[in-house]
């Protein structure tokens, strides 16, 4: 078996799963299905060359997805336009209970780090120490901004 | 908490929907970053990240006070059951039948906890969902659709198939790929020709290549040890009254036979393989019977044969765990009646991980399909037809949680 051959298993091993959450991830940051995949396809590529960098036995899955999550900040911050685009992920029932319409919106309108926090923990279920290190802060600092992210949509919120 | 959670999630879930992957996103990305070079290491680059992981683990270690994760409890209540809002996407799930509501399938995580309902007709028999529960199937009896093998996302969407005629109908000589994504399987053709096929839910099914062909219908069979897309290979076992006589290493791509060992011995029970098809289990005949010869039962690595590791007579290899580290073994004979006792064995080191010498018998089980862990269904010994079972979840570190009360489960 040739070294690349070798390489695409590793890398399909270890990244391959991940791919999938990565790109759903970059979906919620950048709401638009065309830049997630570019910007999971792009960010298997930096997997890819800094693959020596993930230390034998570390997670795969926290490290993956905070490569696409810097990856779609660096691609917003580029982008000065981004900011007047109408987001293209949209889609409200219109028979659904008031109080989900609500929350769909409140989210709409969340800052996207705020939404990346709710996205990593309530929707892919990742484990708040995970979610702290795709954020880049500690387990405590990412329940804190989960919390306060939940908070914004449902004021009343208590913590767990 | 858990009633915001559920609304954010249904939110993202919605969005979600909209913009599915594409189905070969994952080929398509591996594929496009191995054509990519790869850059030398940048030791500037590091010193400045050890520098700032050296802050980020400072700050870390002055913020991180009472707000630590607990470790994990075994699980003391009930398992939620009903509509408990669409399952997380990316996290492995093992589902089990609603009691309440026919049909419907909930998704509990690999530490017991319930995380989702997948809704289905119930009309739908036979479900059975993929090892990481990303993708189901069941045989529609609808509009005479009698015994048809339908498949669904892990939404419980259904997934159109080409032709429904030519789909893999999902029975124990069938099994889901490595990959949880495609099915593999082995059909016997007027021509007495066992051939392989593999298939991918919602196309038609691809012939990987003829295994073998003889008449001997009712003493001989061929059937799927393992089936792995991510290694590009498959182990076919023949079974010739009831003792496995033949094996057939193949690549999944080309149908080209790797390696064809005979057993020409007939005190052989099971081959058992790991899902990647890097290893197999020979397992003796004493580890299904109360009598037989003393024999061991041997861990094998498939590219040379050798001997990786031995049992006792009286064990024998159920499953491998998904990073081949750890077996999952029977200690007493596995005989329908009689209390089964098992154990989960570190292959290296020979180390007894976990044991059961419970009075229930073993049912079922599934491997974790990204980890080391094990889920075991158990029924008791004067249960009669009942398809409810204990559940047992075993963490390759020894750990156990059993799941309160009894479900049937759709694996």
């Amino acid at each position: 078996m040739s070294r690349t051959e070798t390489g695409e298993l590793n890398f399909d091993a270890l990244i391959g799963p991940h791919l999938e959450a990565g790109y759903r991830t970059a979906l919620a940051f950048l709401r638009n299905p065309d830049e997630a995949h570019d910007a999971v396809q792009e960010s298997a590529f930096k997997a890819w060359r800094k693959l020596h960098q993930l230390r034998k036995g570390s997670p795969a899955r926290p490290w993956f997805l905070a490569i696409v999550a810097n990856h779609c900040r660096s691609e917003r911050r580029k982008r000065w336009w981004s900011v007047i685009r109408v987001p293209e992920v949209e889609a409200v029932d219109h028979e659904m209970q008031t109080e989900n319409v609500d929350i769909n919106r409140a989210l709409a309108t969340l800052p996207r780090e705020d939404r990346l926090a709710l996205f990593l923990y309530f929707y892919l279920d990742l484990p708040m120490e995970e979610v702290g290190a795709v954020l880049g802060v500690s387990s405590a600092a990412a329940k804190m901004r989960v919390y306060r992210a939940a908070k914004k949509l449902r004021p009343g919120l208590e913590m767990d | 908490m858990e009633k915001v959670r559920a609304e954010i999630r249904a939110a993202f879930e919605k969005e979600q929907a909209a913009h599915p992957p594409i189905m070969v996103l994952r080929r398509n990305v591996v594929e496009a970053v191995i054509d990519q070079p790869r850059r030398e290491t940048n030791y500037q680059w590091l010193a400045v990240a050890a520098a700032l992981l050296l802050g980020i683990l400072v700050v870390m270690g002055l913020m991180s006070t009472r707000l630590v994760r607990p470790t994990i409890a075994p699980v003391t209540h009930k398992i939620p059951v009903g509509d408990l809002g669409p399952p997380p996407a990316g996290v492995p799930l093992v589902y089990i039948h609603d009691p309440n509501h026919p049909g419907w399938l909930i998704g509990i995580d690999w530490n017991g906890k319930a995380r989702g309902t997948v809704k289905f007709d119930k009309s739908l028999t036979y479900l059975r969902m993929a090892p990481d529960g990303s993708l189901f199937g069941g045989d529609s009896q609808r509009q005479g659709k009698g015994g048809i093998t339908e498949y669904y996302d892990r939404l419980g969407n259904p997934i159109a198939s080409p032709s429904s005629t030519s789909a893999l109908l999902i029975q124990p000589s069938q099994m889901w790929a490595d990959d949880n994504r495609h099915l593999c399987g082995v059909s016997y053709s007027p021509t007495f020709a066992w051939t392989f096929v593999t298939q991918l839910p919602g196309e038609a099914t691809r012939t990987v290549g003829v295994v073998s062909q003889e008449q001997g219908i009712g003493q001989t069979s061929v059937s799927l040890a393992s089936c792995s897309f991510r290694n590009d290979q498959a182990i076919l076992v023949r079974i010739a009254v009831a003792s496995p006589t033949d094996m057939w290493v193949i690549r999944i791509s080309d149908g080209k036979v790797i390696r064809h060992v005979t057993f020409p011995s007939l005190n052989l029970a099971t081959i058992i393989a790991s899902r990647d098809s890097a290893f197999f289990a020979e397992n003796p005949s004493k580890s299904t019977e109360q009598q037989g010869p003393s024999m061991t039962a041997t861990v094998r690595r498939v590219s040379d044969l050798s001997a990786v590791a031995t049992l006792k007579p009286e064990q024998g290899v159920l499953a491998f765990s998904a990073d081949d580290s750890l077996v999952l073994v029977t200690t007493s004979p596995w005989v329908d009646g009689v209390p089964t006792h098992f154990a989960v064995i570190d292959v290296k080191s020979g180390k007894v991980r976990w044991t059961y010498e419970g009075q229930e018998v073993l049912g079922s089980f599934l491997a974790q399909p990204d980890g080391n862990g094990f889920v075991i269904a158990l029924k008791g010994s004067g249960q009669g037809q009942d398809p409810a079972r204990d559940l047992l979840i075993v963490r390759g570190d020894g750990t156990e949680t059993k799941i309160p009360d009894r479900y049937v489960p759709a694996w």
